[in-house]
């Protein structure tokens, strides 16, 4: 069981890659060990082969067009920014300064232009019309609004055929 | 090492601050490693390259995000790795089609008759003094994926296990587990000359 979990340790011991502590347990082992101080020596043959193979296989691979590659990765990088920026035009200061104007004039004119839609029917009147008609109702009232204003004491209010 | 004092963190975040020249500098660093990481799982030397500007492409675009935890190579790695392993994964780039080649587009193995003689040495011997890269590269190829990374980061690219563990995004008894079977893998295919 000890070289079984002793094993598992041995190439991080190689690589220097164990904690001080746990190399030192995996290290005891191995003194005691001769079928796991004969892996370790393997290992370490074998980690140092390894090491030279694949770093002369690095070696042995073409050369890159470094400065071919560089132009590609220059003009990928810019392309998709360039393309960015011109699908977000609308998005530019200028845009969006003109369309919020455009917003605010648009809406004082609907304000303003209330009363005029509601007298040509394009617009309901105003809710309190619609729930307190009787309020409105007494237009005799304001017919004679002129008269009433300048109405003196004593005299006799003109008459309405409603009573 | 702190990732402070890193030379290669200290241009990143010059690349951050929109710093080309500093780009251009990590480019030519490092395309040539990574480049020769990815062929590791491409088996083309053109897609290896397209791999490698595309991880570069990332860099640039995660820009913003980069923050100096731990050594550029670790971050560049990740980017690379992840890169090579989703390339692995398509049918059509797991088997490798294409000799490695030098320019010229001949094979990388050297004449055994040119070299003396040398009896009673193991497979493995026998291949480091004959340099059969290409029966290397063929071991190499058989190991999983994530057990070739592993093993290239730590052992090509000086990779701490902490560092491979950050760039596989993966923890350090796992990658512990993956350089260690990796090892013993390769020395027994290699052995299998015997």
């Amino acid at each position: 069981m000890w070289c079984r979990w002793a094993q598992r340790d041995l190439t991080a011991l190689v690589d220097r890659e164990l904690t001080p502590s746990r190399a030192r347990r995996v290290r005891r082992h191995v003194d005691r060990c001769e079928a796991c101080a004969e892996q370790l020596a393997g290992l370490q043959q074998t980690v140092r082969r390894q090491r030279e193979l694949l770093s002369r296989l690095n070696e042995a691979a073409p050369e890159a067009p470094v400065d071919a590659m560089l132009r590609r990765l220059r003009s990928e990088i810019r392309e998709p920014e360039a393309t960015q920026q011109a699908r977000r035009w609308w998005l530019s200061p200028q845009i969006v300064a003109a369309v919020a104007a455009s917003a605010v004039a648009v809406l004082g004119l609907l304000r303003l232009s209330e009363p005029l839609l509601v007298a040509v029917g394009l617009e309901d009147p105003p809710e309190i019309v619609a729930e307190k008609p009787d309020l409105f109702v007494d237009y005799t009232l304001f017919e004679h609004l002129d008269t009433i204003e300048h109405l003196e004491v004593g005299s006799a209010p003109p008459t309405d055929s409603r009573g | 090492m702190n990732p402070e004092k890193d030379p290669d963190v200290q241009l990143m975040l010059a690349v951050q601050r929109g710093d080309e020249a500093a780009f251009e500098a990590l480019f030519r660093k490092h395309v040539r490693p990574v480049v020769g990481f990815a062929l590791s799982f491409v088996g083309s030397q053109a897609r290896a390259e397209e791999l490698a500007q595309e991880a570069f492409v990332r860099v640039y675009q995660t820009r913003s995000r980069y923050q100096p935890a731990a050594r550029f190579t670790t971050w560049l790695y990740r980017i690379v790795t992840n890169l090579c392993l989703s390339d692995t994964r398509r049918v059509e780039h797991r088997v490798m089609t294409e000799p490695h080649t030098r320019g010229g587009g001949g094979e990388v193995v050297v004449d055994a008759g040119d070299l003396p003689d040398e009896q009673g040495q193991s497979g493995e011997e026998r291949l480091l003094a004959h340099e059969d890269l290409d029966r290397v590269r063929d071991v190499l190829d058989r190991l999983p994926p994530q057990q070739r990374a592993a093993l290239l980061l730590a052992r090509v690219e000086g990779l701490s296990y902490d560092e491979v563990a950050k760039s596989l995004e993966s923890s350090v008894s796992a990658v512990k587990s993956l350089i260690h079977r990796a090892t013993v893998s390769m020395r027994d295919e290699l052995a299998k000359d015997d």
